[in-house]
Parts: structure tokens; sequence; C-alpha cells
């Protein structure tokens, strides 16, 4: 919670130069071409000081609709449609959304699990617009498909603020956990304690799920810059742990002791690797993952896994409702974006040194 | 009374108490957004469930269908992204594309005499594989997802004024042309003939792997169809695209009166059966459920349905049976 | 010569080196109806399944209007005007009459059906023959015997010349059978030649024009309506040394005690009003032809099926339980098919064995694994079970030692009354005769014996008394003095009442 107030600052700022200018913003395509290194943190500052500049500049350049709400009176409805309500990170940022949200007694929250299926999400989205929803706060399965019923929802002036993953279409706004920066950080973690030579498996993440696709590219990107590092393979567990396990267990039948280093796509993953590699009494192994859930961070400390970037999903999750309710008191209307704003939460890499200093609280 | 038309009338009565709940309990449900947003949502598993009712009369099945819905959509996003074609062109490769997947259907079935289970399942497999061959690859080699911005195709996802969907136009004229199919042409004959006394029919001259090709056939139109506008909804196809859609119209065929021992049901049934489906489906999600618990009731309500299909069958057969036993009996007294 | 329609010559089959036709001739008129008779195995059903192009002969030649021609398959059989009315109906049960009887002859304009057309010319068929029946009702909706008619009115729509009818009466009320006697009669009249093949002899006097009789695969003649006498036919059938065969023993009411007795018991649609005693130490035989509802008897006394009206009285009580009570009060049933009912082929004798006794073996829900096994080795020895090995699955055993496994279930328990279908079906001669002596051996011990056979000769082998049943009724019993194969034919086939009495006469 310490860090919102400075989030919430970013997120004005990006919408409202979005707003004013229509490009001032990058949108995530740009956004992972930018420099990795960057800090989200430091981008919002400096957005932030844009956007009172903007302010000051103009007062009639944001396209206005005529009728808002009034957020601390009017009856709201906001659902949050998660890719799976079910799994950790998915969870997390339905109680950050909901803790949030629960300080507006006027406001029902509504959580709709998409159950890792494009097209479930997609009817939900419209069935929520025949619903008349105010607000949806959406995390795609993926992004291209869902992109057409994300436009609608915007169409028929509901706002749509995406978590994580972003549909393909203008729309609200984008709160995401770094995923080409994560990658490419991990990439250059793996390297460095590999002395910029040896050998890397991949365990992939669901064929076309866009962020696998962006921690793939942001870790390949990284490796262009360590030509003595070779991937050996890349096999997908398709996000799952059993499946991670077994393919680990491949690898190391495979390769054994010529593999240096593990890079899962996410946790869970990082987390069937690990008891592979532990059950085969391959400890020297590092095992990466990404997202940071509680049980990756205390696998760190176990030292069954190496690292993980890890992201506040709670934190994620009330900015997400935060934005959400900013659009809804205010008059943009934000089915005219050409395109969408993003606010990323900034990633910290974690191993045994720094674990400690992630509480229990901001664990998920 | 035919067993099919009380079956009928009994899913129709529970369709009918389904809306009334929702309607009475749920303010947000009989909106003409809403209801026309249930069709929509209806519809495309609807055109897979015109094509599984075909199989399942001949006795079969189609499970490969859902994924067949998949290959094709995949098919027309991939020549979309790599090719410079006609949208023309590309829609009609994509059908030649479903016609070979219901002909390779019918090759197992008819042919190679694989039961239809089997036989589907493992085509499934193949159409699943064959997405991810077809799938658009960004500079990594790796799968993702590019939109189709084509008007043709994003009209598709459009509708009349007054808000019905063209998709759930095209789902009924598809059923209603089905229905004429079954009931007065000679093939959709042949489809009942087949299903209720395989025997029978081949007595009568009528050709196992020509019926069981020709529902396959249309099947895979009808995917083929449903395909079209779900890309018209979606403008994009990814590699989940039309998973488990099989089960979902194969459950409405079934809760609209077909049986699975074949010659049973038509398009009436099988649009209650969809129609059923989808208003459990969104009726239910008004409720402010958990995950768990939508999943669990309509899955309870499925399982009831359908476990009740098969005691009424078994219950109607037994008691015609027993019921000509009786009638004849008293027969006999009076004489 | 000139009214000869089809002839078959000579007629040769033969199936793993038996011969099941062996030089048959078998000819039809013009406008006749011809009966084929036979016991089972004598070679009917294989001789009209060649005749329709089911299977190809392996000699001999057939005829058709003194040309002869090939039959191959059954499209060839259609084509030259042989239609068949089967005994398993074969009409597509969720379809109209219409469309069944037009079943890939529809007319149509590029596959759209001329509806309105076929309905009205199925139904001017319909009229012709005043069928009770309307053109479009489904199928399934029907009657049996409106089913027949409907299988008639497909035969005739091929524009047949010959129809083939197999035990068309078999399960039609009397009535029913009346009008299809009479529709037999119309279809004559139009110069329609039939072919009749039916168990029920009675129906054969009074309706066939000429008998052509069959034992063995061979001709064993051919009578003339004019000829008929009930007792020289039958002597045809079975043969004249097994026609006088007798029973092993006289047969008299036992004077012990009445164990079961049913009174009165009745199962719409399967049997009515059946009443019999079965005395302590007695084998009481029901027989009859397949059908006849014994089986359907059996299973409600056991309590594995229920019954509409009557009773069942043990030692005098009256018995409503269940199965689990029929057991417990000392009821065992030895089933028909041994593979389905009887046992677990998978599981081993000794697991079967236990199975049946779990009420006594098991104390509070456990079984002891030794005194499960100690069980399994005196079934072995009690019933002689080659291999004499209780371990071994039921399922590999031979056919006669399954069906003393099965035997071994019941005989380890303090057994009253043991209901037991069928014995002996698949089973070597060999292993027959020591099932007699078990079920001898148990009528000894004091045993109810309820038997099923259909087998005439083991019929007259071990039963003390016989019941014979015809189409759910029990039409005979025999409980005095000497029978022979031939009275139980008789009997058996409707034509016992009339029939013997006339033969005694003669």
């Amino acid at each position: 919670m310490r860090k919102m107030k400075r989030f919430m600052a970013a997120a004005l700022a990006v919408v409202c130069v979005m707003g004013a200018a229509g490009c001032a913003a990058a949108n995530s395509d740009n956004d992972k071409k930018a420099d990795a290194n960057a800090t989200t943190a430091a981008e919002g500052t400096k957005a932030a000081e844009e956007k009172s500049e903007a302010l000051a500049a103009s007062s009639g350049g944001i396209a206005t609709k005529t009728s808002s709400v009034n957020p601390y009176t009017d009856e709201l409805k906001i659902a949050w449609v998660p890719s799976n309500a079910t799994e950790a990170n998915g969870t997390a940022w339905g109680t950050g959304i909901g803790n949030e949200l629960s300080y507006w007694s006027n406001v029902t929250y509504n959580i709709f699990d998409g159950e890792t299926n494009a097209d479930k999400q997609i009817q939900i989205i419209y069935d929520l617009i025949a619903q008349e929803y105010d607000g949806i706060i959406f995390q795609p399965y993926n992004s291209a498909t869902t992109a057409a019923a994300v436009a609608d929802a915007e169409k028929a002036g509901i706002p749509v603020v995406c978590i994580n993953i972003d549909a393909e279409t203008p729309h609200a706004g984008l709160v995401a956990m770094t995923d080409y920066e994560a990658g490419y950080a991990i990439g250059e973690e793996i390297a460095e304690s590999l002395g910029g030579s040896g050998n890397v498996v991949v365990i992939q993440a669901k064929p076309g799920a866009t962020r696998g696709e962006n921690l793939e590219e942001g870790f390949q990107a990284s490796m262009a810059n360590h030509p003595d590092i070779k991937i050996l393979d890349e096999q997908t567990a398709e996000w799952n742990m059993e499946k991670a396990n077994t393919v680990m267990q491949d690898y190391l039948n495979k390769y054994g002791d010529q593999i240096d280093a593990v890079f899962c796509h996410n946790d869970q993953m990082a987390e069937g690797a690990g008891m592979a590699c532990q059950n085969l009494d391959y400890k020297d192994i590092l095992i990466w993952g990404a997202n940071g859930e509680t049980k990756a961070l205390e696998y760190i400390e176990q030292d069954i896994i190496t690292g993980t970037v890890y992201t506040n999903c709670y934190d994620q999750g009330a900015t997400a409702a935060r934005l959400l309710m900013m659009y809804l008191g205010s008059n943009i209307d934000t089915s005219t974006f050409t395109e969408t704003p993003v606010i990323k939460m900034p990633p910290m890499t974690i191993t045994k040194e720094n674990v400690g200093t992630i509480g229990a609280e901001d664990r998920w | 009374m035919r067993q099919e038309t009380l079956r009928r009338m009994i899913s129709f009565v529970l369709l009918v108490i389904l809306l009334i709940v929702f309607g009475t309990t749920s303010s947000s449900f009989f909106t003409v957004n809403n209801i026309m947003t249930l069709l929509r949502e209806a519809s495309v598993v609807g055109m897979l469930a015109v094509g599984v009712t075909m199989c399942i009369i001949t006795g079969g099945n189609d499970l490969s269908c859902g994924a067949l819905l998949g290959l094709v959509s995949m098919v027309v996003a991939h020549l979309y992204h790599y090719t410079a074609l006609p949208l023309m062109a590309i829609l009609l490769i994509a059908l030649a594309v479903a016609l070979l997947g219901g002909m390779l259907n019918g090759i197992c079935v008819a042919v190679l005499q694989i039961p239809d289970f089997v036989a589907t399942l493992s085509t499934k497999m193949i159409f699943t594989g064959l997405i991810l061959v077809f799938a658009i690859r960004n500079s990594a080699g790796l799968i993702t997802t590019e939109t189709i911005n084509n008007p043709s195709i994003s009209a598709l996802g459009g509708a009349f004024p007054g808000g019905l969907y063209y998709s759930v136009a095209a789902f009924f004229l598809l059923a209603i042309l089905a229905q004429f199919y079954l009931k007065r042409t000679k093939s959709g004959t042949y489809l009942y003939a087949m299903g209720s006394n395989r025997k029978s029919a081949e007595y009568s001259g009528i050709s196992f792997v020509k019926v069981k090709m020709t529902a396959f056939m249309i099947s895979a139109f009808c995917a083929y169809i449903g395909a079209l506008f779900l890309l018209g909804r979606n403008r994009a196809a990814e590699t989940a695209t039309g998973m488990g859609f099989e089960f979902q119209a194969i459950s409405a065929t079934v809760i609209g009166g077909c049986a699975f021992a074949g010659g049973r049901g038509d398009m009436i049934g099988t649009v209650i059966g969809v129609l059923f489906m989808q208003v459990l489906k969104n009726g239910i999600m008004k409720y402010n459920f958990s995950t768990q618990t939508q999943a669990v009731v309509s899955g309870v309500v499925i399982v009831v349905m359908l476990v009740f299909d098969a005691f009424y069958n078994d219950y109607m057969q037994k008691k015609t049976t027993r019921a000509a036993a009786i009638a004849r009996e008293k027969k006999a007294v009076a004489e | 010569m000139s009214d000869l329609l089809f002839e078959m010559k000579n007629i040769e089959k033969i199936f793993s080196h038996v011969h099941a036709l062996d030089h048959v001739n078998f000819d039809i008129r013009k406008g006749e109806v011809h009966s084929l008779l036979g016991e089972n195995g004598a070679g009917k059903s294989t001789l009209i399944k060649i005749l329709t192009g089911v299977y190809p002969k392996d000699g001999g030649e057939i005829l058709l209007e003194g040309n002869p021609i090939e039959i191959n398959t059954r499209e060839d059989a259609t084509k030259q005007g042989i239609a068949c009315v089967f005994q398993e109906l074969s009409l597509v049960p969720t379809l109209s009459i219409t469309q069944n009887v037009l079943l890939g002859k529809e007319k149509n304009t590029l596959g759209v059906i001329h509806y309105g057309k076929e309905k009205k010319e199925i139904a001017r068929l319909i009229k012709r023959y005043d069928f009770p029946l309307e053109a479009d009702a489904i199928v399934e909706t029907l009657s049996v015997a409106q089913k027949q008619m409907v299988e008639i009115l497909k035969a005739l729509s091929t524009d047949a010349k010959l129809i083939i009818m197999d035990e068309p009466t078999a399960s039609l009320s009397k009535k029913e059978s009346e009008m299809l006697f009479q529709i037999i009669g119309q279809l004559k009249e139009r110069g329609v030649s039939i072919v009749y093949i039916s168990h029920r002899l009675e129906e054969v006097f009074n309706l066939a024009d000429r008998i052509t009789i069959l034992r063995d695969g061979k001709n064993a003649g051919v009578v003339e309506k004019k000829d008929i006498i009930p007792g020289e036919v039958v002597r045809m059938m079975i043969g004249k040394r097994l026609s006088e065969a007798t029973a092993s023993r006289e047969l008299a009411m036992s004077e012990e005690e009445t164990v079961l007795e049913v009174k009165g018991l009745t199962r719409l649609g399967y049997y009515e009003d059946v009443n019999f005693v079965v005395k302590k130490g007695e084998v009481l035989v029901l027989t009859g032809l397949v059908g006849a509802g014994r089986t359907e008897v059996i299973r409600s006394i056991f309590g594995a099926d229920p019954y509409d009206k009557g009773e069942i009285l043990f030692e005098g009580k009256s018995m409503k339980a269940g199965i689990k009570g029929t057991i417990r009060a000392g009821f065992g049933l030895i089933p028909e098919d041994r593979r389905t009912q009887g046992f677990a082929p998978l599981l081993s004798v000794t697991r079967n064995v236990a199975v049946t006794n779990y009420d006594r073996l098991a104390k509070s829900g456990f079984v002891k694994k030794a005194s499960e096994d100690k069980l399994g080795e005196e079934t072995v020895k009690l019933v002689d079970l080659r291999p004499a090995n209780p371990k071994v699955q039921v399922g590999n055993l031979s056919g006669g030692n399954q069906q003393k496994a099965v035997l071994g279930k019941w005989l380890t328990r303090d057994l009253k009354v043991i209901l037991i279908d069928e014995p002996t079906v698949g089973i070597d001669i060999g292993a027959k005769d020591e099932i007699y002596e078990f079920i001898e051996e148990l009528a000894k011990k004091g045993v109810a014996v309820l038997l099923i056979s259909s087998d005439i000769a083991e019929v007259l082998r071990v039963a003390h008394r016989i019941i014979v049943m015809r189409d759910g009724h029990v039409v005979k019993e025999f409980d005095d003095g000497s029978v022979t194969q031939e009275d139980i034919l008789l009997a058996s086939s409707g034509f016992g009442m009339t029939g013997k009495e006339g033969q005694n006469d003669a």
C-alpha cells in the first residue's frame, strides 16, 4: 500500500496525457521495445510533470462525454474478468480490486471467471454489456481474440481497464506487470550468474499466450547480448506445474549436466522444474520463474528455485480499480482513445538475498 | 404420441420454466440487449449442434467439430495474414479445408469402420495439431494472435437494425434448412433409417458409407459456417478457438431429444436444447454466484438432463413393450 | 409343371465339414402356401437364407419358372420377386409407415421427396388390402401385428411373387393371427406364393397347401394338404426311433410334502395364470418352445423380476421378498446364459462361489480369506471340478466345468429349491451326463428342482413330472404314466389338445 499514491499519480498522468495529445503515451507494443532498465517510477514521475503542464496548457483537448456518473453516490456495477479466477495471481488481483472497491459503498463488485478460455471471456464481456455494467477490469486470455469484444464494450460506454495483458484495441487503460522487461532482466541475471557462458533451457507458456510471448522476446533480447550462452531447448508446459515437472525431467534425462539454467515463463512451472531437479538431484541448476507468488518466494528461501520477478498483485489490482474509478468520475470518453494508456508495475528481481524484504502482507 | 414429441415437450417446458425463473428474479434478463446477446452467444454452438445432430441421428457422433471450427478459423486467419489472396479465395480454401475434414471423418468411420467416438476423437487431435501448424508466428517463431482487419469479416459480426445479429439469423436459417433436409429429402430420411435400424436400411439398398459421409460433410459445413461468424465476432483466431464447443453442441443436442442410439431427434429439439444451454449459462451469471457455484449449478442441471434422457429412453422402451402386451391382454379378455 | 414358380434342386450347404443341407429339393407353386417343417437345426433357415441370397449355396440350382437364376445377394432376391417378412422385424422404428415401405425407392425430384404423393400411394395400398393402418403413423407406435402388416406392404410394394414368413405368429394374439391368415388368403388370391415357417403345427396344418419336411438337412417328405395326418408329419420331423422314445421313468405325482407352489402367477406381456407345485425331492421340468415364458416364470419366482398377479407359496407361506429373501429362504438359480448371468468369468472359482455365500462368510462386512479358500476347496471336491483347482479363472474352464462351478455356487448352501434354466446348452455329451447325475443327486438330497429345458431327450431323462408352456400359458401337464417325445413336441407346438387325442384314436 505504500507505493499506491505514487501509482495513482502515474495513472492520472498517463491518462491525461493520452487524452490530450492522443499519442504521448506509448502503447504496450512500443513499450516493450523501450529500455528494459528504465523503471516505471521514473516514467511515472516524468509523465506526472508533463501532465501538470498538459493540464495547464489545454482545457478542451480531451474528448468528453456529456453524461458522467457521480462515483461517490451513484449505484455502480463493476466486473472483474480474469483469465482464471482460481489461480494465485487471478485471486490476488481480485482481492486487490475487491479491497479497493470495498471502500466505495455504492459499488457492486462481481467476479466472472474466464476459465482460461478466450471465448468464455468474450461471452462474459458481451453479457456484461447487455447487463449495462459501468466498468470492467479485464485480464484477457488472448489479446487479439478478445479485442473486438473490448472495443464493443468501449463503444457501449463501458471503460475497460486491462490487467497484465492488453487487448489489441485502444481502450481505457492497461495496468501491467512487466513482461518483456522481466524476461530481459531474468536473462541478464542468468548471464551474470553464469559468467556469460553456459547452456539454458526454457519452459514456455501455453502457445499463443501473449504474456509468454513477451517474456520470451525480452529473454531472447537479453540472450542476444550474450552469444556464449546457448539455448539448448524450448518446450511448453502450458503454465502448468505438473507438466513443467515432466518437461524438466525430460530435459534432465536428455541433457543432464549440460544444463546450467532454466527459465520458466511463470512461477508455477518454475516450482515444477525445481521439484524435478530436487528429485533427480541436480541442485546446481539455476531456476528462474516470473510473477513472484508466495510459493515461489518460499521455494527461493528453501533454495529449490533461484529467483523470480516479483510484482505486488494486490497493488496491481488496486491500481486498476482506482484508474477505473477515476474514469467513471471524470467525463473522459475512453472510447475515443486512439491508443491505450499503460501503467507498468515496477519489477523487482527477487533472489535469496532480498526475498526477506517482501513481507507477509505483500505475498500472494 | 411419438416418443420424441413428448420428450421434446418436456425440454420445451423446462426451457420455459428457466425463462420464467430468470425473468422474474433478474431485472437484467428480459432486456432486448440481453436477449440479443444471448441469442448471439447461442448461435455458433447452435450451428455446430445442427451438424452434430445429423451425426447423432445416424447413430454416431462428431467430437471433432469444435476443433474443425478452430482449424477453419485458423486457416482463414493464416491466409489473411501471410498471403495477399482476395477474401473470397481465402473463404473458398477454408471451405475446402472444412469439407476435407468432414471427408476424413467420413472415411475413418464409414470406410475404415472405426467407431465414431474413437475416429472423431482422433481426427479432433489431428485438427488441433493442424491449428498449431497454421498458427501465426512472430519473428521469434512463437505463436501469436493477429487481428483480421477486414470489413467483410467484421460485417459478419454485425446485426440487423433492431439488434438481431446476422449470426443468429444464420443459425435459424441453417436449422430450418436442416429440418427440411431431414424430414423432406431422401438423403435426410436415410440418416434416420441408418441410425434407427442399420440392417433394414442396408437391405433397402441404402449405403452406410454414403449416409455417414453425408452426415460428417454436413457437420463440417456447419463448422465452417460457425467459424465464419465466430471470426466475424472475434476478428481473430487463436489456438484454443472452438475447443470444447463440441461438448456444448452435443449436450444441447441430447437435451433436445436426440438419442445417442440414433434414429431420433430433429432440429426443433436441437434448437430448444441450444437455447436451454445458453439461457442457463446467461441466466446463472446474473446471480453473482462464485465461479465454482456457477459451474456446479449449470453442470448439475446439464447432467440431470442427460441422466433423465437416458432413463427416459429406457423407460419409454420398456413402457412401449408393456403397453402393447397389456393392450393385447385387454383385447383377448374382450374377445 | 407349368405352375411352378421357384424350384430349388439338390441344394447343398456345408458349414465347416457339416452337411447343413444335403441335396435338398424344394419347390413353390404359384399362389400356394407352402410350409417348411423341421426341428431346430433341420436346415429350414439355412434353406431360406440361400433362397434370399444371405448365404451362397455350395451345390444345386435355383430355377424361376423353369429358367436357372443366380441369387447371390439380397438385392438379387428382391429383383427376382422374393420378399421376406422377418421373425425379428426389420423396419425402421422411428420412421413412418410410408417412409418404411418406400425406403430406398423414394419418389423424388433432386432428392426432395414427393411427400404427399407417396403418402397417397401408400394409403391406397393399405386400403386395397384393408389393413388397419395409417400411412403416416410412426412404426414404433404400432403393435407387433401392425408392424408385420407394414412388412407385408413393403414386400407387396416391390411386386413380390413370393413372400417368406418366418414364425409370423410368434408374438401375435389369436385375433391378430387370424387377421394374418386372412391376409395370407388375400395374397394367395392375387397369385402371390407364400413360404410359411412356423413351429405351430396346428396353424401349419390349417394353412398350408403343401408341406415340405426336413430332417437333419435332408428331405424327409412332401405332403399335400389332403394327405396331412398330424402324427405322420411329426414322425417325419423327428424320425421313427426317437418319436417312440419314452421317459426314463414312469411319471408320477410325488407323495412328499409341497415345497413350492405357484398360484395364478401372471406377468403381463410375459406369462399368464401359471399354476404348479414342486414337491420335496422332485424334478419338475418346464418345457416348451423358446419364448414360451418359462425363463420369465422362474425369474419371477426367484425374485429377479416382478409379477403382476398371483401368489408364490414357499412351504405353505406366501413369499414376497426379492432376491435376497429368496436366497436366504434356500432358493438357488442357475441361469440360462452362464456367461452373462451365472458367473464372473475373470474371477476364480473360489471367488465366484464366495460371492453367493458372503452372507454366511462375512462377519460384520469383512471376509476372511481362509474361510473363502476353504469354501473353494469344498466346492471343487463336491462337484468334481476339472482341473481340481479352486484358483483357476472360471472363464478358462470348459463349458461343462463352468456349469459345474455354477452348480457349486449353490451346492455348498443348504438348498431347498433350485431353479435351473437350460443347464446343458453348449455342453458336450459327457459333461451332460454328469450334470444330470448332479440334478438327480440334488433331488435325492430332498431339494425341490424346477428345471427348464427345450431338449426333449433331456426332459425325458431327468423329469419326474413335466409341464408344457406355450405363449405364456401352461398348456399341458404330464404327471402320470409314460410319455413320448412326440407327445411333448405336439403339446409344445400348439397341436397338443386335438393332435394327441386324434392320434390316440388312430
